[in-house]
């Protein structure tokens, strides 16, 4: 229950990431309606043995949290993890067995058959998490339609059952044919484990069961068993962590503490559900970060937004015309996973890219990349040039203060290789510098076009939402390229994830597969179905204290013609056959309002709204006495178009609502920096946003 | 060479045209309906210079690399279209690989110039259909004679004025067993091309016709220097190797086996940055479906010197300038009329394949792999519904093992080279078509042996409900992939049926009248293994 109390209470957005663990802390008093309470942010190392440690050492950093904690009622800590999915990739799960039907334990070894790359003659797909000497096979059989053809043989499960006893496994997947038309046959077998189990007494390891059927009801056995078996493999790692966690923060403080973990679709969920269906999280960082700058966005005015968050390795673009797109589409480490997450799409240019050239001698930048380490020539270690190399050598990133000032950045180590390459190319470094941009930005340009105007929207539409540290190097120049006229850079954009968890909402979904052709089912009918998966869902969201009124409900089709192959989805409405062909239409180019269609599966969601917090205001417009004017840094040259300029540096914390200024203009801050090319102005809005307008 | 490129913009150009091509792809594989093209990937999307010469491809299946050229250049040499026009073919012999793969081309008009100028650029996309009226369901009958193997269309108009001909599309719809799904098959292809004349016409609208023509032209220098850079790795010598293909009309029991194996040899003479490919020393055309026209050897040539390179590199008409191909008329790799060529795709594409790279294992034994399976298993089931007269249409191929290289072992289970086919979840299947999957694992011990392993193959057990009848055209039946460097030979594969518990064995191509409850198991070849063992 969200309890009303009449101390203050803390709000705090955790997100661990590979290098960094960001903490955003708010507070909130019962007597400020407003909930513009303090901010406080906090960035500690992570711990990646250990990554709890590194959550225990930001919060007693915090003083709110700590000394003054009697003051405080409620804490509410949103945590955003990468245990799952760093499990994953770091093959460190439970050991976990799979039970299938007879004559199909090899089908997360056989995947789709293909290769990952066509012209690489060693391409392979990555080895199955589970082996085949842990898959077990059980004689049974389900058809399509739901129907029994062979029931369970009991011999072959008790065999198979004493095994899994004995293989001390720490998870199982129950993985069967069809069992998304009837689970009946898995949930017999969960149950002859759990009592074989206790038969044997296997006390404190018993193992947990996952059961496709209830982790990803839907057809398709490849993407239903790969789902499941990721599931079971990082469950108990994750339900260890999430215990540890939550019994450490308790200790350390004992005032109501409530923890709720983010979800890759962009909601969060209480702790046991989280325990419980962990693969949910794998990509929850991501995820606050668009739901972070959603809430900017709105806040300042902008509905239709495309976030751009350009790392070191990679870059991560997604398209929200006034909401959230979410697909199911998604993989680790080419392992499918269907389950929705955000709709993020994701090319290999980052500030780490290599630039090289190639055996014809063409100049090429990325998708490879120098990664952390060596990482870029400016910072040390690295031997071949890197994105970050060029920005330095044109003077757009202030070498003397990167990090703070903490990394003092070697320029001529840069120039010296610049030099040579642009001979080998026989142009000039100036040169080299600019058209290895302007490949990149090419690269980040399709990137924003596949998700844009491929499906039929228009960037003069759309307000690009710029985060990551390398991002505001390249906003201006990619704005330009897709006419996109406006840019914002939100404060903090190193701690946009974090932030973002604060802002989401409780939710829950469940899909389920159909495959009905669409005039073989009419609207009430559907209406009814989702109306039912509506009252399961809304239980657990009832369950965390959300009154019934505040919990909202969606319910889509997932549809296409029949004989298709990929789906569309549709809101369910009474027209949703007719919006079915507009989608096809905006789509793919054109549509058969004469064609069959048929609906896939249902997906049903339900958000509750939480009480939450405001974005801290930080005064009106006109500057404060005294700080009307920019504080410039100072000066540097950098070159742009071919021409040399000098530019004030100013140093984002120095800006104030109400300032404005015009490029060329570099603004430095602890983890990022932005470059304002001439031509383009910004100003500051009183949410500390920095906002960049294109328009002559 | 003629033309250079500018080093260092020569990758933006490639990205602005690729990405076109992409786009295109897109379309075509979301929103078409034949299995071959939304779950095989097997089309292809590519932009075409005024002269017919190919720019910027996205294959997204080898075998269709650089072989749109020919349709291209022969709806030149029939029509000066206009804008409006679209043209289809599917004729081998005109243009085309063979005729389950339709081609569209339209022209790409400049805004700027006259229309007596004639298009600037081509667009064209081609796509494997599921059932274009062949003599038996599917796309790939036991034909001896193209005639057998369904609808013959050269260049057609399918558009003139904007104005879709309805009789031409009546010809091809009308030909399938499954008509509707042609029709939206050909909808999705005029989309992806109309998607590709307006990204081109954007292009002229932004930097201009003359700046366009020069960046095509320097891509395709690139890409020859590219292939140039390639061969030049390899040392100048004479390499020779040869391989067999099965014939379809023999029997092992009756015929010795040197009829049954059909002979493919092939010389690679290297001089500096030029390499020729003779494959004179190869049988004539057969009476069977496995014969190519010289499109599908280009295709596979291409692909064989492109894997070799360490890195990626466009395909267009420059990298075809340093290959000289040499397939006499009339032999089983430049078939004419009235060779059976359906199989030749899927078929001998990967044989050729299997060839080059055992020729180029003399010049470079330290990256050429053993032999994959080498056939992509062919499998057609057709009939009808229970209790309807609806009929259905299955087709499907099957992976095998991949070679072993000199420094891996291969992957099981993997489609290889010419093609990559995604399989049929069984789920989908089983939900679509009358009959089940009671068994699909890997086939132990398939791979061949040696330092390296070849990858296992794969066994699929098909249950049949209802009568049918069944199609299969493998390869490696008779004669197994090869093992290099002392390494095994990969286990060849085995077609079988089991009617009644009584097992009987069938040939590497059949075509039977299954009935309920007969089971038909297809076991894959291993690929071949590398390496002595220790």
């Amino acid at each position: 229950m969200e309890k009303s109390s009449k101390k203050p209470g803390l709000w705090i957005g955790i997100d661990t990431g590979g290098t960094f663990t960001d903490l955003i802390i708010m507070e909130f008093s019962p007597e400020d309606p407003e909930n513009t309470g303090k901010t406080h942010i906090v960035k500690v190392p992570s711990t990646p043995q250990n990554p709890a440690k590194a959550i225990l050492n930001g919060l007693n950093k915090v003083e709110a949290f700590q000394k003054k904690r009697k003051n405080y009622g409620l804490c509410h800590i949103i945590h955003g993890s990468t245990v799952a999915t760093n499990a994953i990739l770091e093959r460190r799960g439970a050991k976990t067995a799979l039970i299938t039907t007879r004559g199909f334990r090899d089908i997360l070894a056989i995947g789709r058959q293909t290769r990952p790359d066509l012209y690489k003659l060693d391409s392979e797909r990555p080895p199955p998490l589970i082996s085949r000497k842990d898959s077990y096979e059980v004689s049974e059989r389900i058809l399509a339609t739901g129907e029994i053809n062979q029931e369970i043989d009991s011999k072959d499960l008790n065999k198979v059952c004493e095994a899994i006893c004995r293989g001390k496994y720490q998870s199982v997947a129950v993985c069967l044919l069809h069992a998304y038309a009837n689970p009946s046959h898995e949930t017999r077998i969960a149950n002859a484990l759990g009592k074989s189990f206790q038969k044997n007494a296997l006390e404190d390891l018993v193992p947990q069961i996952s059961l496709s059927s209830k982790i990803l009801p839907q057809f398709r056995e490849f993407e239903r068993f790969s789902t499941t078996v990721l599931s079971a493999y990082v469950q108990p790692v994750m339900t260890h962590y999430l215990h540890h966690l939550y019994e450490n923060i308790q200790n350390q403080n004992e005032k109501s503490l409530k923890l709720t973990v983010m979800r890759s679709d962009g909601g969060q969920f209480p702790l046991h559900e989280a325990q419980e269906k962990p693969l949910h999280t794998v990509l929850s960082g991501p995820a606050g970060g668009i739901i972070g700058s959603k809430k900017i966005a709105e806040n300042a005015g902008f509905e239709n937004i495309i976030t751009f968050d350009m790392g070191g390795t990679s870059t991560d673009v997604s398209l929200l015309p006034q909401e959230i797109l979410k697909t199911q589409e998604s993989e680790i480490n080419g392992m499918p996973i269907r389950l929705p997450m955000i709709d993020i799409h994701t090319v290999g240019a980052g500030g780490g890219s290599l630039v090289r050239v190639d055996k014809a001698g063409a100049l090429r930048v990325g998708p490879e990349s120098a990664g952390a380490h060596p990482g870029p020539i400016c910072y040390g270690e690295g031997k071949e040039l890197t994105l970050t190399d060029i920005h330095l050598f044109l003077g757009r990133l202030d070498p003397k203060f990167f990090l703070g000032g903490k990394l003092i950045l070697d320029t001529d180590s840069v120039q010296l290789k610049m030099q040579k390459m642009a001979k080998r190319l026989r142009t000039s470094s100036h040169e080299l510098a600019q058209i290895a941009l302007e490949l990149a930005e090419l690269r980040m340009e399709q990137a924003i076009r596949v998700i844009s105007i491929e499906r039929g929207y228009d960037p003069r539409d759309f307000t690009l939402i710029c985060f990551g540290g390398a991002g505001g190097l390249h906003c201006v120049n990619l704005a330009r390229r897709l006419l996109i006229p406006r840019i914002l850079i939100p404060p903090h954009p190193g701690g946009l994830s974090a932030y973002g968890m604060l802002f989401s909402d409780l939710s829950q979904w469940k899909t389920k597969t159909l495959l009905l052709a669409s005039n073989a089912i009419d609207y009430e009918e559907l209406r009814e179905r989702v109306e039912g998966i509506f009252e399961e869902i809304k239980q657990p969201i009832a369950d965390e204290g959300i009154p019934p009124e505040k919990i909202l409900t969606m319910g889509f089709l997932e549809m296409r013609y029949i004989g298709q192959s990929f789906e569309l989805s549709v809101p369910l409405s009474r027209d949703f056959i007719k919006h079915f062909h507009q989608l096809h239409q905006i789509r793919y180019g054109y549509c058969d309002e004469e064609k069959p269609t048929e609906i896939v599966n249902i997906f049903c969601e339900a958000s509750g709204a939480r009480k939450k917090p405001s974005l801290p205001y930080l005064g009106a417009l006109e500057p404060k006495e005294g700080k009307k004017f920019l504080k410039t840094e100072r000066k540097t040259t950098c070159f742009y178009d071919g021409k040399k300029y000098t530019m004030p540096i100013y140093f984002r914390n120095n800006l104030y609502p109400g300032s404005s200024w015009e490029g060329p203009a570099l603004i430095t801050e602890y983890s990022a920096t932005s470059f304002m090319p001439p031509g383009c102005y910004a100003r500051v809005d009183r949410w500390g946003n920095m906002i960049i307008e294109l328009k002559d | 060479m003629t033309t250079t490129f500018d080093p260092l913009r020569i990758r933006l150009y490639l990205g602005l045209f690729c990405s076109i091509c992409e786009e295109m792809g897109t379309i075509l594989e979301r929103s078409s309906f034949s299995p071959n093209i939304k779950e095989r990937r097997d089309f292809s999307c590519a932009l075409f210079d005024a002269k017919g010469d190919l720019l910027a491809q996205a294959a997204h299946i080898p075998v269709h690399l650089g072989s749109a050229q020919r349709s291209v250049q022969a709806t030149l040499q029939k029509f000066k279209l206009n804008p409006g026009d679209m043209v289809i073919l599917n004729d081998p012999y005109q243009g085309g690989t063979h005729l389950p793969d339709l081609t569209l081309i339209a022209p790409v008009f400049d805004p700027e110039s006259p229309l007596s100028h004639g298009p600037s650029f081509y667009v064209a996309n081609r796509a494997h259909h599921s059932d274009i009226g062949g003599k038996t369901p599917g796309s790939l009958p036991l034909s001896t004679k193209i005639e057998e193997e369904g609808l013959r269309l050269g260049p057609t108009l399918l558009i003139q004025n904007h104005q879709v001909h309805d009789e031409t599309v009546q010809q091809i719809i009308g030909k399938s067993r499954t008509p509707e799904e042609r029709q939206g098959d050909l909808l999705a292809q005029v989309s992806a091309n109309k998607l590709g004349q307006k990204r081109i016409t954007e292009y002229l609208k932004r930097y201009g016709l003359k700046v366009l023509k020069k960046q095509s032209q320097e891509l395709q220098a690139y890409a020859e220097t590219m292939m140039r850079q390639v061969i030049s790795q390899i040392p100048d010598e004479e390499y020779h190797f040869e391989d067999y293909l099965e014939a379809p009309l023999t029997l092992p029991e009756r015929d010795p086996l040197e009829d049954q194996l059909i002979h493919l040899g092939v010389k690679i003479t290297i001089q500096g940055h030029e390499a020729t490919i003779d494959f004179s020393d190869t049988a004539k055309q057969v009476p069977s479906s496995l014969n190519t026209v010289l499109a599908v050897t280009e295709a596979a040539t291409l692909y064989v010197f492109r894997s070799i390179s360490e890195e990626d590199f466009p395909v267009n008409a420059g990298c075809l300038k340093p290959l000289r191909i040499i397939a006499p008329q009339g032999c089983l790799l430049n078939a004419k009329p009235p060779a059976a060529v359906s199989a030749g795709n899927v078929e001998t594409s990967q044989r050729i394949v299997d060839l080059l790279f055992g020729a180029l294992s003399k010049a470079l034994p330290e990256r050429i792999p053993a032999a994959s399976c080498g056939s992509m298993n062919n499998i057609c089931i057709g009939g009808n519904f229970p209790f309807s007269d609806k009929k259905f249409s299955y087709y499907e191929t099957i992976a095998g093992g991949q070679g072993a290289l000199p420094w891996k072992k291969g992957a099981h289970a993997t489609h290889t080279h010419m093609t990559n086919t995604r399989n049929t979840p069984i789920e989908a299947l089983e939900h679509a078509y009358p009959f089940r999957i009671e068994r699909y694992a890997l086939r132990e011990k398939s791979g061949g042996r040696g330092k390296f392993r070849g990858g296992n193959g794969l066994v699929r057990d098909y249950r049949l409900i209802q009568e049918a009848q069944v199609t299969v055209i493998s390869e490696r039946r008779i004669y197994p992939p090869y093992g290099l460097a002392g390494g095994g030979d990969g286990a060849m594969g085995e077609n079988l049926l089991i009617r009644e518990g009584k097992i009987e064995h069938l040939a590497g191509k059949f075509s039977l009248s299954a009935k309920p409850n007969d089971l038909i198991r297809i076991s894959t070849p291993g690929g071949g293994g590398h390496g002595r063992l220790a």
